[in-house]
């Protein structure tokens, strides 16, 4: 079920995270577990942006965290630059974490209150011997111009500064260590409407300049469609559809990315009054206890019999489109699959 | 047509460590039968306060209510004494907040709130008013809601807690709705549902819903009639048509030109609003959007511009859009 990719530069391979469930008022007794993500494949390729997408509690932000070893994975592997992470020491480790950084969504709790933003800037350079205290005065006020802050802001704290800059601050920060990766974990979701395209853009032009790679973790669908390449869909724990994007939009194939498009409203009056909307039933299920067969059986209008009983696998169907839907079993299928 | 509330010039102040921020600057609008009016703005420009003052649900201090009025079938809210309000709030004018966690009574059962409008205004028993309950959870799509009657909210999902509050404040089958952000901390899916069940209380009861917003789609999707408010003002109101066909204020063209579209190729980077939203401690003079208005004039930044017809019930706060 691997998607195999030559030119990935990062790729989860049968990930798979578990966090324990815990009970008990005094002792506390580990008494189930609760898989966040599983058996997830995925290739990130070099200087493209992923989208991932899903619902809240779907298991795509710790998909993230877990891709970058920032959760440790319960199974599976993840490759970067072909190097698996699980296999490195402490010092090679280290060496590839500069290589790969988190922007998160909300930037004040990411900022340390007692540090000036030009040394939350600068500590990433140093700890990573990319700068000394001579220079890193000099980088980070070039980092501070990249990201659309004036340097002289370098001496003030995180709480001066709103929303939008604290994100162009933890873009800098991210920037810091001259990395190749980056995952936008809800980058903008958080900030006011006005904001939140200032920095879209700011993320996009960094991209091109840059040379770098993302994957970016969102709900909303059409900022997702603005800066991806590809998208991966996500529905506890699984990815359920991975396509180039503007073949997701236009023909969506998995019942769940067509209920989430569907679902998301288009702040044109004249074109919601056209739409044509299918609603899935009810709620999330718990992860705890996931329905059997497709997970999203029991609110999928298209649901039959195989549905209920057997897990999809996730395919590839022509050119880049894979999808996990029984609904597309007798598609024809190349290669992989 | 006469309208059903009626909210003039009102005016909420807050008192802070910093000084004194105006929230609300002198808004005013009716809302009438049978429409959803949407109150569209981001963080901070005074939405939600104006919703909390029509109740007189502002915390005081550090909140106060400093002018205006708000006219309900006969009465000013704003000058009703606590019996009269009480005999409003959760009967003819119900709430639903964003965050139903922290309006939910973690003690009590579901059912014992979803029922607790009805054992208040409509004096049924505790039996009478969970047999109701059960019928109400029903109707906002809560599965076996006679065995979850007896839960807690604390066992509810986050999407069955705002399902809930839709019931609770259904159940008086009230003139009024004010839903503030009632979806915002919802998934798209569940989001979609129950703005539906909203606009299905519209359609069947005639009652009427303002809504408060930062979505643009959502407004898009569902509301009657728009007010967008900037800085503690109505700065564009005019029906939901009107305001996607031809927006008028300079924010309000910035806003949806600034948001990606699901339904258009990325081709072209966005056009954001330059700057940041202003600060309420220390709003700038004239018209409060005159920093970040690319069409801003001296008599922008001296005075303020009042809402003036640009169309058939289109109204605009603006110097020079106003001229058309």
């Amino acid at each position: 079920m691997a998607e195999p990719d030559d030119n990935a530069l990062v790729e989860a391979r049968n990930l798979r995270v578990e966090f324990p469930v815990l009970s008990g008022l005094l002792r506390r007794k580990q008494v189930a577990s609760v898989r966040a993500v599983d058996d997830v494949n995925l290739a990130v390729r070099r200087g493209e942006a992923l989208g991932l997408v899903g619902e809240s509690g779907c298991g795509k932000s710790t998909l993230g965290r877990a891709i970058l070893h920032l959760i440790r994975p319960t199974a599976g592997t993840v490759l970067f630059d072909g190097h698996a992470l699980d296999t490195l020491s402490e010092v090679a480790m280290r060496r590839h974490r500069r290589r790969m950084q988190m922007i998160f969504q909300d930037p004040y709790s990411s900022l340390n209150p007692r540090m000036t933003v030009g040394e939350a800037v600068a500590e990433p350079m140093l700890v990573h011997g990319l700068s000394d205290e001579g220079d890193s005065q000099e980088k980070v006020a070039d980092l501070f111009r990249t990201v659309g802050l004036d340097p002289r802001m370098m001496t003030r704290y995180p709480h001066e500064f709103s929303g939008g800059q604290r994100q162009r601050i933890g873009i800098a920060r991210a920037l810091a260590s001259e990395p190749d990766f980056i995952v936008c974990d809800e980058p903008v979701s958080a900030l006011d409407v006005s904001i939140q395209a200032q920095i879209i853009n700011l993320l996009e032009r960094l991209r091109g300049a840059l040379g770098l790679t993302y994957l970016f973790v969102a709900h909303d669908l059409a900022i997702v469609r603005h800066l991806s390449d590809r998208v991966a869909v996500m529905y506890l724990g699984q990815i359920v559809e991975i396509a180039p994007k503007d073949e997701i939009y236009a023909r969506p194939l998995h019942p769940y990315t067509q209920a989430l498009l569907s679902a998301a409203p288009i702040p044109d009056r004249a074109v919601e009054a056209r739409r044509q909307r299918t609603l899935l039933q009810g709620e999330i299920p718990s992860p705890l206890n996931p329905p059997t067969g497709c997970r999203l059986h029991p609110r999928c209008p298209k649901a039959h019999a195989t549905c209920r009983a057997v897990e999809p696998k996730l395919r590839q169907l022509d050119g880049q489109r894979w999808v996990a839907c029984h609904l597309y079993d007798d598609a024809p299928t190349t290669g992989g699959g | 047509m006469t309208a059903r509330l009626q909210v003039r010039d009102l005016v909420v102040e807050y008192r802070t460590r910093d000084g004194v921020v105006r929230a609300v600057n002198g808004i005013s609008f009716d809302l009438h039968r049978g429409e959803i009016l949407a109150l569209v703005g981001e963080s901070g420009c005074g939405k939600s306060a104006t919703a909390l003052a029509m109740l007189r649900l502002i915390p005081d201090p550090p909140g106060r209510i400093v002018g205006g009025e708000v006219l309900f079938d006969g009465l000013d809210l704003l000058k009703a004494d606590d019996a009269q309000i009480r005999a409003v709030r959760g009967n003819r004018i119900a709430m639903i907040f964003q965050e139903p966690m922290t309006s939910l009574n973690p003690v009590h059962t579901i059912g014992d709130q979803v029922g607790e409008p009805l054992r208040l205004h409509r004096r049924l028993t505790r039996p009478a008013a969970i047999a109701r309950s059960i019928a109400l959870l029903g109707t906002v799509n809560i599965p076996h809601a006679e065995a979850r009657i007896g839960d807690y909210p604390h066992q509810f999902s986050g999407g069955m807690r705002q399902r809930a509050m839709m019931a609770m404040g259904m159940a008086c089958v009230p003139d009024i709705i004010v839903a503030d952000e009632p979806t915002t901390a919802l998934d798209v899916t569940v989001q979609a549902q129950l703005l539906d069940l909203l606009k299905h209380q519209v359609d069947t009861h005639g009652t009427s819903i303002l809504l408060i917003t930062h979505n643009l789609g959502v407004v898009a999707r569902y509301a009657d009639r728009v007010n967008v408010i900037y800085a503690g003002r109505v700065v564009e109101a005019a029906s939901a048509d009107a305001l996607y066909a031809r927006p008028t204020h300079p924010y309000t063209i910035g806003l949806l030109r600034s948001v990606p579209r699901l339904d258009q190729p990325a081709t072209e980077t966005l056009a954001p609003i330059e700057g940041q939203p202003p600060d309420p401690l220390d709003l700038p003079a004239g018209c409060p959007f005159h920093p970040r208005c690319p069409l801003a004039t001296a008599q922008c930044r001296r005075e303020p511009p009042p809402l003036r017809a640009v169309g058939d019930a289109h109204h605009v706060a603006c110097w020079v859009a106003a001229h058309g």
